[in-house]
């Protein structure tokens, strides 16, 4: 009967006019800065927290958080429409959901993602809710040891994103791994691959990468074979809703997605992100017909989707129940507390019930209005598509150039990025994804760091990760995975050497 | 958005209207400073302790500064040093400030080969803000009840203990170096990417100890997460009774991780007078004084100019011996 009393203090709090005002100003921020590539919560949040200070706590938070979600929503926007994602977590949804668009099936990516993310955002909070004191326990019992395996398996899984030849996913793979090294080697500050360049010292930003290889590569791309290219897109615009036959396809993914989200999310460091990689590796896998990947399956769209949402909300727990914030929108909020004289922490959840549940409230009221503000808008969105390529694309790469101006007040990322956009367009040229190459460079760094954190607090001995449970068990289902990749691969071969 | 296209027009109209006032009365402008919004570039990203300290400070200045705002502008990288030579390229007239911390401002020249300002000559000192009291936190399963039994158990096992830190050549690294020395002790340093992942790791047992700011720490430490081993500050910190100054162990210890504001180098002496006395004000504010010595755990400083620049030329001569002593070489 606690929960059902808790969740009443919650939505009492929630429901107050004045609340619901600041949840919906949230999420529509956040879904137009999830629109604009580049422009991501984490400016924004940023920017807008000397408005909180003004604000109750909780309103304050219930809107910030309302920006950080919203986000999430406007993100796949432009990674289904223009191939762009603005955000780490949206990187997968760019592989199926694009093409979906391109297919003429734009309407149906949205509101499948936009379904997708509700389900999850509703299941994400209940969890939350319900047991958000275990599960950041299982967050914390990732160390470095723990995290170094999990970089292995998500590495090894990395290959399965590929559509086509292995041999160029695994190059990409060790490419985004090079990409990922630049900068200064954390454990000793030894200078990599900088060339004297002191900018390089702090590494390439994700965000020019992203943007550049995937998004400008795709509108260089679409110049060169202007009314070809542009044609497939807006000419075939169908049904804004899901077919039957689609439905019955991603509802499952979705709930998988859920499932994979709600777990990863917890871990601090990119959870959304994995979250969503992990689910497109699951529905590959699953999938009865695997070549469908890459060329438009809804699964591909409704399971990383459902599973980024149901990441991204699960990165709550951690900073709600023990002050600790696993990405940087979260230290913000830890931020905005504090200037409220919240000292974040666990005792936040028993010394202040109202701020907790409140929150905790408003964030399933946040997925609804969401929800609502998101179907109605997709027909907006997919009427974008047939604004004329020529004045479309010279907006994305206006934007695309503020909001990596953004990011850090650099104009060299936005150089960077121009560069980027060259590499994207060699990239399709040479029929390379560059999903597993963005992979490899967002887990390479993570994966060398925690392998040395580990090496040092063991003095040395590899056998911490054997030593360790957990740690154990996901080296064992990394062997297993690269069995399940190489296998096929191998016989593949040999039938060929049979053939011939 | 709205914000900032807001403030950049404001910012455009204000330029006009002043750079027209400058030329017709350069003493005027002095005393009538803040004239347009003001920029207060920090070297560290958002959230967190220095740049809460920095919005707290923001939040209080409008009132009393002609209506201006304090714009904080994160340009975190290179250990601050980013944002420190942007800074150093700005003209000296007050409206370009910076967050000066001991990376930036009294250490990153001999830690970094081609760094492109000298921070004894690159900034005019304007003002000591706050100073964010550290502790050593040490993992609950360890015996030790103060840092004189931890130092006396690493000093007979040189290499055991681990800390972690924020980065090579970051103040967690530089304080724990300082610790070192002074205890004569061997702690291997292990990086973390912030003052969370930090605490985790203590809160996990992964590292047996760790220095950190006592708004990050002071929740863990009330739950007994994590032990308050010592404050670094000469003072007792109020909020952690049970934690007593590291100078119990080691006598004449003492490191104050302050933040100050300083503008370019050549401000005139009138000018850093004034903004001296504005930013005096705002830390008198009630409001401002309560956020900073209560929610955020720290000390709210003052005082006037040549203070901040005395403390800084201190400084400029203890880490780098550190950082040299503890063998972080210029890359």
């Amino acid at each position: 009967m606690d929960f059902l009393a808790n969740l009443a203090l919650g939505f009492g709090v929630a429901l107050t006019p004045a609340n619901l005002g600041f949840a919906l100003v949230g999420c529509l921020v956040g879904t137009l800065v999830g629109v604009l590539p580049g422009i991501g919560p984490v400016a924004t949040v940023a920017m807008l927290l000397p408005l909180t200070f003004h604000l109750e706590p909780v309103s304050g938070l219930i809107m910030l958080a309302g920006i950080f979600y919203g986000a999430q929503y406007g993100g796949s926007t432009t990674a289904i429409l223009v191939n762009m994602p603005g955000e780490t977590s949206s990187v997968v949804t760019c592989i199926d959901g694009h093409q979906m668009a391109r297919n003429g099936r734009a309407g149906a990516a949205l509101t499948v993602a936009a379904l997708g993310s509700f389900f999850a955002g509703t299941v994400a909070t209940f969890m939350i809710a319900l047991f958000s004191p275990p599960l950041a326990k299982v967050g914390q019992s990732f160390g470095a040891p723990e995290y170094f395996s999990l970089m292995v398996v998500g590495l090894i899984a990395a290959v399965v994103l590929a559509h086509g030849s292995i041999i160029k996913a695994v190059a990409m793979v060790l490419l985004g791994l090079l990409l990922g090294l630049v900068g200064t080697d954390g454990q000793t500050g030894g200078q990599r691959f900088t060339f004297g360049i002191t900018i390089l010292s702090d590494g390439i930003g994700f965000v020019p990468l992203a943007i550049g290889v995937f998004g400008l590569g795709e509108v260089i791309a679409n110049l060169v074979h202007p009314q070809q290219r542009r044609d497939l897109v807006s000419s075939k615009i169908s049904n804004l809703w899901l077919t039957k036959e689609e439905f019955k396809q991603a509802w499952p993914a979705s709930v998988r997605g859920t499932l994979v989200g709600s777990i990863l999310g917890v871990l601090p460091g990119g959870g959304a992100t994995l979250s969503a990689f992990a689910g497109y590796v699951v529905e590959k896998k699953l999938a009865r017909d695997p070549s469908r990947f890459g060329k438009g399956a809804i699964e591909g769209v409704a399971g990383p989707e459902s599973a980024n949402n149901a990441g991204a909300q699960a990165s709550f727990i951690p900073m709600l129940t023990l002050g600790i914030p696993g990405n940087a929108v979260m230290a913000l909020m830890i931020g905005a507390l504090t200037i409220h004289g919240i000292q974040p922490g666990p005792q936040v959840m028993t010394e202040r019930p109202a701020l907790f549940w409140g929150m905790v409230a408003s964030m399933w009221i946040g997925n609804l209005m969401l929800v609502i503000i998101n179907l109605p808008m997709i027909g907006l969105w997919v009427q974008l598509l047939k604004v004329p390529y020529r004045q479309l694309y010279l907006a994305i790469l206006l934007f695309s150039a503020i909001g990596v101006y953004t990011v850090n007040n650099n104009s060299f990322e936005v150089i960077l990025t121009a560069l980027f956009g060259v590499l994207g367009y060699v990239f399709i040229r040479l029929e390379c994804e560059p999903a597993p190459l963005l992979l490899g460079f967002i887990l390479g760094p993570l994966m060398e760091e925690n392998l040395r954190r580990a090496m040092r607090i063991s003095g040395g001995d590899p056998m911490i990760f054997l030593n360790r449970p957990i740690s154990l068990g996901l080296l064992i289902a990394a062997a297993l995975l690269l069995l399940v990749v190489a296998l096929p691969f191998i016989r593949g071969k040999r039938d060929e050497v049979f053939q011939g | 958005m709205p914000i900032a296209s807001l403030a950049r027009r404001h910012f455009i109209c204000a330029a006009v209207v002043t750079a027209a006032g400058f030329a017709a009365a350069p003493a005027f402008a002095q005393s009538t400073w803040p004239e347009r919004p003001v920029r207060l570039v920090v070297p560290v990203g958002a959230g967190g302790a220095a740049d809460t300290l920095a919005r707290n400070l923001s939040s209080g200045f409008q009132q009393i500064a002609n209506g201006q705002p304090l714009i904080v502008e994160n340009r975190p990288g290179g250990g601050g040093t980013t944002a420190a030579a942007a800074v150093t390229r700005e003209k000296p007239d007050g409206y370009t400030l910076f967050l000066a911390e001991v990376g930036a401002n009294a250490v990153a020249h001999v830690l970094q080969a081609k760094l492109p300002y000298d921070p004894h000559t690159a900034f005019t000192p304007i003002i000591h803000a706050a100073n964010l009291p550290v502790a050593v936190v040490m993992k609950p399963t360890l015996p030790y009840k103060n840092l004189a039994e931890l130092i006396a158990d690493a000093r007979k096992q040189p290499g055991k203990f681990n800390y972690a830190s924020a980065g090579i050549g970051n103040w967690t690294h530089l304080f724990m170096a300082y610790l070192n020395a002074q205890a004569k002790i061997e702690m291997v340093n292990v990086v973390y990417r912030s003052g969370a992942e930090m605490l985790t790791s203590v809160v996990r047992g992964d590292a047996d100890v760790a220095p950190i700011t006592v708004s990050t720490a002071i929740g863990q430490i009330k739950e007994g997460k994590v032990k308050g081993l010592a404050g670094f500050p000469a003072k007792q910190i109020p909020q952690l009774p049970d934690t007593p100054p590291a100078a119990q162990a080691l006598p004449g210890f003492q490191i104050e991780l302050w933040h100050g504001i300083v503008g370019p180098a050549g401000i005139d002496p009138a000018l850093v007078a004034r903004i001296n006395a504005i930013f005096n004000q705002v830390l008198e504010t009630p409001a401002v004084r309560n956020a900073i010595n209560v929610s955020q755990a720290a000390e709210a400083v003052g005082g006037p100019a040549s203070q901040f620049d005395a403390l800084i030329k201190a400084e400029l001569k203890r880490w780098p011996e550190v950082a040299k002593a503890a063998g972080m070489k210029p890359e």
